[in-house]
């Protein structure tokens, strides 16, 4: 507004500075102004200005004009195909989100049996909660409905939550490629994924293209992107490229992928390297009675560490110098050359069995960094059956073993541990009861129960609080109902236990108000 | 008995914790014993203390007693107690209350009766009308000195120019808007506190300034030639500046019945004080309609009004030329849900209406607009938008999480919307679609979109 303009220079320098312009408008307005004139003298300038800014500024305030929307909305949302979850549980919903974010797993089970979806007001915390907590994400998922999943890709820290349901029909191909030149560096890995998921050697095409002028961080991220569609055509670029870069964390990521592919040179290199360390006996001439107790002296196969080490290791990724001070160098590489191998090819060459396997290495000179790079071999290669066994026997990998397994497994091991008579080791129990992230069934319910009771007796407030905090939001809510009687003269004197029963309660309050059948909803 | 929800119950708590340790004692297993009669509603808790903590509730009011030592009113176990109730109420056993929670009722109903005999025997000395005159006329001649005072610190103000402003203190704003305080202005004192804020608020500070000050001058201005004005427009100036019309009087008088349509509810914090504003507008008068309640610290808020509802009621307005605030003065027992309001068909409508508001009374601050198929959506650059059906863009004052209810709410697609109309923003308040209505959840803090 020209008047406007006029007035609020004059008001910021000040009437000592500057004369009071001379102020016209249209209209009304114009006239109402130009009254102030006439009037101007009698005022003084400051009451004049002052005036005249109330008129302009009441005016602009009455005649506001907006303007029109020129760009373009994203699309809206498609109809919903799901139903929402009762109003009984969506008001359990909201008052977990407030409450309880620790019992949301349960909810969200209950939920997804009932092929139900989370009611729109309760979308954005849930998606916030699904950005930022990755082991909750697959069970969201399921519940979102169309409404979830269009609201996901709207905002940028929730793209990563919401999975399309029908795989990328919507954007095509072309589309991806553009993004992979233009976008940033976590929008290009999203899009060549994509890429690699429709044309696998599209993709290399496209890294090999502009691998020279890449950043090494984008080295690493973009190369850890090609593990969608992974094969063998990929083996001369991530085996003659990849590897020889000049960035550790490239190499290593190379090396990751080429362990994946069990005929690529890489594994081909390592097995040979790990078949020349661990050489099998040859059963000897002599009755089966003769190999039997030979076997028993000297066990089933002999290890031989490599004497010296060489530029093939360096380049296959494997450290000269030992940042494990429990092990010696040649210790140090033996268990590194291990590590590169899958056990079970290991197996094979030995002719053992995993149980032969384990027992061996526990028998051995150099069992330390056998069982270090055997464990870790096992949870590259996900073998679950040497994960219960050398969870048997102290592990320092514990955990990821334990990651392993699947729940009722994980459910076994635990028992074995909590059993009894037998003493508990807090560190090992304890980290890995909570890496347990499904509903207990009745039976290790039981198991648990009974450890709670003997942390009674031992008075370690941490560890009876832990236990009772987990078995609140895991146990079997029906086991508990009918052994809580017998708790109630202890539940009432520890805190701990008060606050379990107390979830225990809003825990079944929450299934039946969900109209959940009696008994298990099924675990994770 | 009344029926409470849930969330009426929450809205009572102080604060969060508060909030949080009352659903941990919604639980019957806290409670060694509890019941309810015809009026009211009994517990005993174990706390953390030697003894249980006695807890009743008067759900006339509803009033709360607890035996435990918290400060907090009310507390935790009295709104646990409560939660409790409404949720399982047919847990409560019918029967007659123990000794120590009817002698709390009868002490209670005997201290009501006593406080309501001395209101009427005070009402009927009806108050000297030359003190009262006295009294009127010492305010006048104390809020004109204020006036004068402000109106001489602006003319200050535009004399030096405003450049320099952004280096002041607070206190250089507060100084004079003490002196207003005590010149009983305190509404002028609100505005000019608001100025403190403005000179660091970003590009285009200047003309935001400017505007306010427009408004005290005016007000300064009006006031001091206020017999000469218009009935409508001396009494909007008065409130304005801060003066109270008496609500015992004014309920007296005859109000406005309809079916009421709570539309929208707004919660503002200034210091220690909480200001709740409702928003109503009638079915058949359209006539809108603003309902104020307050509380100071730890005071619950009145929750009798919950947007989404339409109530019987008869309401009484404040004086003014532009008829907003009101007092309820009936009101049916319950609210039923609303399933449409009415509403603007474009952005255009309600800037008219606004116009010829602000034609009546010029320091309107907020006005309350309905407006239909709206739609709420995002453009590919991630910018937040709202627009009418004839694609005018609505300027909004929004925070991330109303931003995000909306678009979880209408999932793109055109919906009603209710909030209030600045002059220059629009703050949205709640929102309907396909008959359902949703209020959003305003925090107190607000960014631009």
């Amino acid at each position: 507004m020209y008047s406007k303009e006029l007035l609020l220079k004059t008001v910021i320098l000040g009437t000592e500075q500057q004369e009071i312009p001379d102020l016209e408008s249209a209209g009304l307005l114009g006239q109402s102004l130009q009254g102030l004139k006439g009037a101007g003298a009698g005022l003084g300038r400051e009451r004049t200005l002052l005036h005249a800014a109330s008129l302009v500024c009441l005016a602009e305030k009455a005649g506001r004009q907006l303007a029109k929307f020129t760009a373009a909305f994203c699309l809206p949302c498609p109809p919903e195909e799901k139903n929402p979850v009762p109003q009984a549980a969506a008001r359990v919903l909201k008052q977990l989100l407030e409450d309880r974010p620790d019992l949301l797993r349960e909810w969200l089970l209950i939920a997804a049996s009932m092929q139900g979806r989370v009611p729109d007001e309760s979308l954005p915390a849930i998606l916030q909660i699904a950005s930022q907590n990755k082991a909750l994400r697959p069970l969201i998922r399921p519940c979102l409905g169309t409404r979830g999943y269009w609201l996901s890709q709207l905002n940028p820290d929730w793209r990563n939550v919401g999975l399309p349901d029908k795989d990328g029909t919507d954007t095509p191909a072309a589309d991806f490629e553009n993004v992979f030149e233009t976008g940033r560096i976590d929008e290009r890995c999203a899009a060549l994924r994509e890429i690699r998921r429709a044309h696998p050697s599209r993709g290399i095409e496209l890294l090999r293209a502009t691998w020279g002028t890449e950043r090494p961080e984008d080295r690493t991220r973009l190369l850890a992107a090609t593990e969608v569609g992974l094969s063998m055509a990929d083996e001369p670029f991530l085996e003659e490229e990849a590897l020889d870069d000049r960035r550790k964390e490239v190499r290593m990521q190379a090396r990751e992928l080429l362990l994946k592919l069990p005929d690529s040179r890489l594994s081909l290199r390592a097995e040979q390297r790990a078949f020349q360390c661990l050489v099998p006996i040859e059963p000897e001439k002599g009755g089966f009675l003769a190999n039997l107790l030979s076997q028993k002296k000297r066990g089933l196969f002999t290890v031989a560490p490599p004497e010296e080490y060489d530029s093939k290791m360096l380049r296959d990724g494997i450290a000269a110098k030992s940042t494990d001070y429990r092990v010696g160098e040649k210790a140090w590489w033996l268990s590194q050359i291990v590590e590169m191998v899958n056990p079970r090819r290991l197996m094979k060459h030995l002719n053992v069995t995993a149980q032969q396997l384990v027992d061996g290495i526990n028998s051995s000179d150099w069992q330390y960094a056998l069982r270090q790079g055997i464990e870790r071999a096992a949870i590259r290669c996900a073998d679950s059956e040497l994960a219960v066994l050398f969870l048997q026997c102290k592990s320092e990998n514990a955990g990821g073993l334990f990651d392993l397994l699947d729940s009722s497994s994980q459910e076994s091991v635990m028992a074995g541990l909590f059993a009894p008579d037998r003493p508990v080791d807090y560190n090992t129990e304890f980290s890995l009861l909570l890496r347990m992230q499904h509903l207990w069934s009745p039976a290790f319910s039981r198991v648990m129960l009974r450890a709670l009771r003997a942390q009674l007796t031992q008075r370690s407030d941490y560890m009876m609080e832990t236990m009772a905090r987990y078995a609140g939001i895991y146990m079997d809510t029906d086991l508990w109902r009918s052994v809580e009687e017998t708790w109630l003269p202890v539940v009432d004197r520890e805190p701990a236990l008060k606050k379990m029963a107390a979830t225990l309660a809003l825990r079944k309050e929450m299934k039946n108000a969900m109209n959940v059948s009696p008994g298990r909803s099924g675990s994770s | 008995m009344p029926a409470f929800s849930e969330d009426q119950v929450i809205a009572l708590a102080p604060d969060e914790s508060s909030a949080r340790s009352s659903r941990d004692l919604a639980n019957p297993r806290k409670w060694v014993s509890y019941g309810a009669s015809e009026k009211l509603i009994w517990g005993v808790c174990q706390g953390s203390g030697a003894s249980p903590y006695q807890t009743c509730i008067d759900t006339g009011e509803p009033a709360f007693k607890c035996s435990c030592p918290s400060k907090k009113f009310p507390c935790k176990h009295a709104l646990g107690l409560f939660l409790l109730f409404c949720r399982t109420q047919s847990t409560f056993e019918i029967q007659s209350a123990p000794g120590w929670a009817s002698q709390w009722l009868q002490s209670r109903s005997e201290r009501l009766e006593k406080k309501a005999k001395k209101k009427e025997t005070s009402a009927e000395s009806a108050p000297d009308p030359a003190a009262k005159a006295k009294r009127q006329a010492d305010r006048k001649a104390k809020v004109d000195a204020g006036v004068a005072d402000l109106s001489l610190w602006m003319q200050d103000r535009v004399r030096q120019g405003i450049a320099g402003l952004e280096s002041r203190t607070y206190q250089f704003w507060d100084g004079p808007a003490a002196r207003l305080v005590d010149a009983q202005a305190p509404g002028l004192a609100r505005v000019l506190r608001q100025c403190a804020g403005i000179p660091n608020s970003g590009e285009g500070w200047q003309e935001k300034l400017l505007e306010r000050f427009s408004l005290m001058h005016l007000a300064s201005e009006g006031f001091s030639r206020i017999d000469e004005l218009d009935e409508g427009v001396r009494q909007d100036l008065r409130s304005f500046i801060g003066f109270t019309v008496s609500q015992e009087e004014l309920l007296k008088e005859n109000g406005t019945a309809d079916r009421w349509q709570i539309l929208g509810q707004r919660l503002d914090l200034e210091d220690r004080l909480k200001i709740q504003r409702t928003w109503l507008r009638g079915e058949n008068t359209k006539q809108w309609a603003l309902v104020l309640s307050f509380a100071y610290g730890m005071q619950p808020l009145d929750v009798s009004l919950q947007p989404g509802c339409a109530l019987e009621a008869e309401l009484v307005f404040f004086p003014a030329a532009l008829k907003l605030r009101s007092l309820v003065k009936t009101r049916a027992e319950s609210a039923l849900p609303l399933k449409s309001f009415v509403a603007c068909a474009t952005a255009e409508e309600f800037l008219e209406e606004y116009a010829s508001s602000l034609s009546l009374n010029p320091w309107l601050e907020s006005f309350p607009v309905a407006l239909d198929n709206v739609t709420a959506g995002q453009t590919a650059d991630g910018r937040f938008m709202i627009v009418d059906r004839e694609k005018t863009v609505i300027p909004v004052s929004i925070t991330d999480s109303t931003r995000w209810q909306m678009l979880a709410f209408t999932g793109g697609h055109s919906f009603s919307l209710f909030g209030e109309w600045n002059g220059e923003s629009f703050l949205p308040l709640s929102l309907m679609k396909n008959g359902f209505f949703a209020r959003l959840d305003q925090r107190l803090a607000m960014t631009n979109v």
